[in-house]
C-alpha cells in the first residue's frame, strides 16, 4: 500500500514542517514583490515627472502594484525548496523511500522507520533559512531606481520627491472629476520652480505665467517691486477706508488731515471704491495691476489684509473725540516721548511709608538668644 | 543547481513564461466577464455566479492543461504535481483579474475610495479563488482515481469519489456564497450606512473593519489549508 493513500496521512509532522516552508517561501515572494514594486514605482514616477501624464497615473500605478502582491506570495512556492527541506529533515531519505511507489519485501520495515523519523521531526533542528537570500540584486536595483527617481525630481522639480504629484489643473484625463481627498495632488510644480520670494511675488503681481519669471527683464522686475511697495501702501489705505465711516464729515476730515500730514493719498471716501482719482498721489497705482490688495501668499483674488490697522482706528477716535482741530502727528519729539513715558509709568509707582513694627514674640526671642550668647562667652 | 524541464528551459525562463500566461489569462478573463455581463445585462447575483463560474473554469483549465501544454520528465514522489503548479499560476491569473477589475473601477469612479475597494474586493476574490482551487484539486484527484480504477476492470470506490465530489461542491458553494454575501453587503447595508453620520458612521467603519478582518481570517485559513492539503499533500503523496 502506498503511503498516504488512506484518509489519514502518514507523516503529519512532516506535512506541518513543509507547510511552514511553503509559507516562508511565500514571504520570500512578498520580499521579491516589494523590491520589484519599488523598482517599477521609481522608474514609473521618474517617467511621469519627465512626461507629465494626467493626475491619475500615479494612483493607477500604485493600485496595480498593491493589487498584484498576492500573486507573488502564491507563485513563490517551488519544488526545490520543499525537497531541500524534506532532505534536511530526513537525511537518510527513509521517508522518500516509504513514499515511493511499489512495495518491496522490506516495505514494512521502511514504513516503520519512516514513521519513527516523522515522530522525531518536531525536535529536529534544521539550519535557519535566510528569507532574503538571493534578493540582494533586486534590492540593489530598487535603490538604483530610487536614485533615478530622485535625480529626475531634482532636475525637473528642483526638489526631492517620491511620487509624481501633478498640478490640479492638469486633470484632462477623460476619467471624470477627481473628488476631494487624499489622492488630490497637494503640491504644485509652479511653486517649486519659483526659486526666490521676490521673483515669485513679482510674477504674481504682474500675472506672469510661472515659467515667464525667468525671462522678464531687470526693468520689469524693478517695476514689479515698485508695484509691490505701492500695493502695501494701498492695502494700508484700504484698511483705513474700511475702518472709517463710509460717508460723512468725520471720514472726509480724517482723510483731509491725513492728506495734509502725510502727503499721501486719501482714499477713505473718494477712493473707497477702489478707483484712484486723477491728481491724487494715490494715482500712482493707476495703470498698474488693480489686484494689488492682499497679503502675500494668497494666490488669486488677493483678499484685503485681515490685520486690524490700529493707526487708522486711532485717527478715527481722535477725530471723533477731539474735533477737527485735533490731529495725530506723524512723529513725536523725543523729549515729549520721555515726558509721556515718565508720566505714564510714574502712575504705577507706589510709595507708602510704613511705621516700623516690632513683634513682641520675636523681640523676646532675640533677647533670650542674646543672653544665651553672653552666658556661653 | 538550476532546474531544467523536458525542453531544457531554465526555471527562470519557465517562471517568466508562466507569469506571462497568467497575466494574459487574467486580463482575458476580465474582458470576457465584462463582455458577458454587458451583453446579458446581469444583475448583482447573476454577476457573482458568472464571475465565479469563469474563475472556476480558468482554474480548471490551468490544472488540466498544465501537464499537457508543458509536459516535463516524470519524477518519482515526492515532487510537486504539475496540476498543483497550474493551480498556483491560475491563482496568480485571478489576482491579475482582480487587479484589472480594480483598475476598471478606478477608471469609472476615480478617487481615494479605490483603496477601500481594494482591501474589500481583493480578499473576497482570493478567498473564493482559494476555495475553488481546492475544489479543482479534489476534482483532479477524483478523475485520477476513476482513471486508475479502469485498467484493472474494477470500479473505483464509490464512497471515496462521492465524498470528494461532495467536498468539492461544498467548497464551490462557499466560494459563491462568500462573494455574494460581500457583494450584497457592499450594495446594501454598507452603502446605507456610508452616507450617515455619527453613530451610523461609526457602525459603517466598524462594518468595514469587521469585514476586512473576516476576509483576512478566511484568506489565512484557506491559504494555510491550500498550502497543507494541495501543495504539501500533492508534493508528498501525488494526485492519486
Amino acid at each position: 500500500m502506498k503511503a498516504g493513500a488512506g484518509r489519514m496521512p502518514l507523516f503529519p509532522r512532516l506535512e506541518r514542517r513543509l507547510c511552514g516552508e511553503a509559507l516562508a517561501e511565500g514571504l520570500k515572494g512578498l520580499s521579491l514583490w516589494a523590491a520589484l514594486a519599488s523598482i517599477v514605482w521609481s522608474i514609473g514616477n521618474a517617467a511621469f515627472i519627465a512626461l507629465s501624464p494626467p493626475w491619475w497615473a500615479t494612483t493607477a500605478l500604485g493600485l496595480s502594484l498593491l493589487s498584484l502582491a498576492p500573486a507573488f506570495f502564491f507563485t513563490a512556492v517551488n519544488e526545490s525548496s520543499l525537497t531541500s527541506m524534506l532532505r534536511n529533515l530526513d537525511e537518510g531519505t527513509t521517508i522518500e523511500a516509504a513514499l515511493s511507489p511499489g512495495e518491496g519485501p522490506a516495505y514494512g520495515l521502511i514504513a516503520d522507520r519512516a514513521r519513527a523519523i516523522d515522530e522525531a521531526i518536531p525536535f529536529k533542528a534544521v539550519a535557519r533559512r535566510r528569507l532574503f537570500k538571493g534578493m540582494g540584486k533586486f534590492w540593489l536595483a530598487a535603490m538604483a531606481g530610487l536614485a533615478v527617481l530622485e535625480l529626475m525630481a531634482l532636475v525637473v522639480l528642483h526638489r526631492p520627491a517620491i511620487a509624481y504629484r501633478p498640478q490640479e489643473s492638469a486633470t484632462g484625463s477623460g476619467l471624470g472629476a477627481v473628488d476631494s481627498g487624499a489622492l488630490r495632488p497637494m503640491g504644485t510644480m509652479e511653486e517649486s520652480k519659483n526659486a526666490s520670494d521676490e521673483s515669485r511675488t513679482a510674477a504674481r503681481k504682474e500675472n506672469l505665467p510661472a515659467g515667464g519669471s525667468a525671462a522678464i527683464s531687470q526693468e520689469e522686475i524693478q517695476a514689479a517691486l515698485d508695484s509691490l511697495a505701492q500695493t502695501r501702501e494701498e492695502r494700508l489705505e484700504m484698511a483705513d477706508g474700511g475702518a472709517a465711516p463710509a460717508s460723512g464729515t468725520g471720514g472726509e476730515t480724517q482723510d483731509r488731515n491725513r492728506a495734509t500730514q502725510k502727503g499721501e493719498s486719501a482714499e477713505g471716501s473718494s477712493g473707497a471704491d477702489g478707483e484712484p482719482q486723477s491728481g491724487d498721489t494715490g494715482s500712482k497705482a493707476k495703470g498698474r495691476n488693480a489686484r494689488g490688495q492682499g497679503y502675500e501668499g494668497s494666490d488669486t483674488g488677493l483678499p484685503p489684509s485681515p490685520l486690524v490697522d490700529y493707526r487708522a482706528r486711532l485717527f478715527q477716535a481722535l477725530t471723533e473725540r477731539g474735533g477737527k482741530d485735533v490731529t495725530a502727528g506723524e512723529s513725536i519729539d523725543m523729549a515729549d516721548l520721555r515726558n509721556y513715558q515718565r508720566r505714564f509709568f510714574g502712575s504705577f509707582a507706589m510709595d507708602a511709608p510704613l511705621a516700623p513694627h516690632e513683634d513682641s514674640y520675636s523681640t523676646m526671642l532675640k533677647l533670650r538668644w542674646k543672653k544665651l550668647g553672653e552666658a556661653i562667652k | 543547481m538550476k532546474r531544467q524541464d523536458e525542453k531544457g528551459l531554465m526555471s527562470g525562463t519557465v517562471s517568466i513564461r508562466n507569469a506571462a500566461t497568467a497575466l494574459g489569462a487574467g486580463i482575458l478573463l476580465y474582458f470576457l466577464v465584462a463582455w458577458v455581463e454587458q451583453t446579458m445585462g446581469t444583475d448583482l447575483v447573476a454577476a457573482v455566479f458568472l464571475e465565479e463560474a469563469c474563475k472556476f473554469a480558468l482554474l480548471l483549465g490551468f490544472a488540466i492543461l498544465a501537464p499537457k501544454v508543458c509536459p516535463r520528465r516524470r519524477k518519482p514522489v515526492p515532487s510537486l504535481p504539475q496540476e498543483v503548479e497550474g493551480l498556483i499560476w491560475g491563482l496568480a491569473a485571478i489576482v491579475v483579474f482582480a487587479t484589472a477589475e480594480n483598475l476598471a473601477y478606478y477608471a469609472a469612479f476615480p478617487g481615494g475610495g479605490i483603496f477601500l475597494r481594494l482591501v474589500w474586493s481583493e480578499p473576497v476574490h482570493l478567498v473564493s479563488a482559494l476555495a475553488e482551487a481546492e475544489a479543482v484539486w479534489l476534482l483532479v484527484r477524483m478523475g485520477r482515481k476513476v482513471a486508475a480504477g479502469r485498467p484493472e476492470g474494477a470500479a473505483p470506490r464509490p464512497q471515496a469519489v462521492i465524498a470528494m465530489a461532495a467536498r468539492a461542491a461544498c467548497l464551490l458553494a462557499v466560494a459563491v456564497a462568500w462573494h455574494l454575501a460581500f457583494n450584497l453587503a457592499a450594495n446594501g447595508p454598507i452603502q446605507t450606512l456610508e452616507g450617515s453620520a455619527d453613530e451610523a458612521g461609526l457602525a459603517w467603519r466598524s462594518a468595514i473593519l469587521g469585514a476586512l478582518f473576516a476576509n483576512l481570517a478566511a484568506m489565512a485559513a484557506l491559504g494555510y489549508h491550500f498550502a497543507h492539503r494541495v501543495i504539501v499533500g500533492g508534493f508528498l503523496y501525488g494526485p492519486e
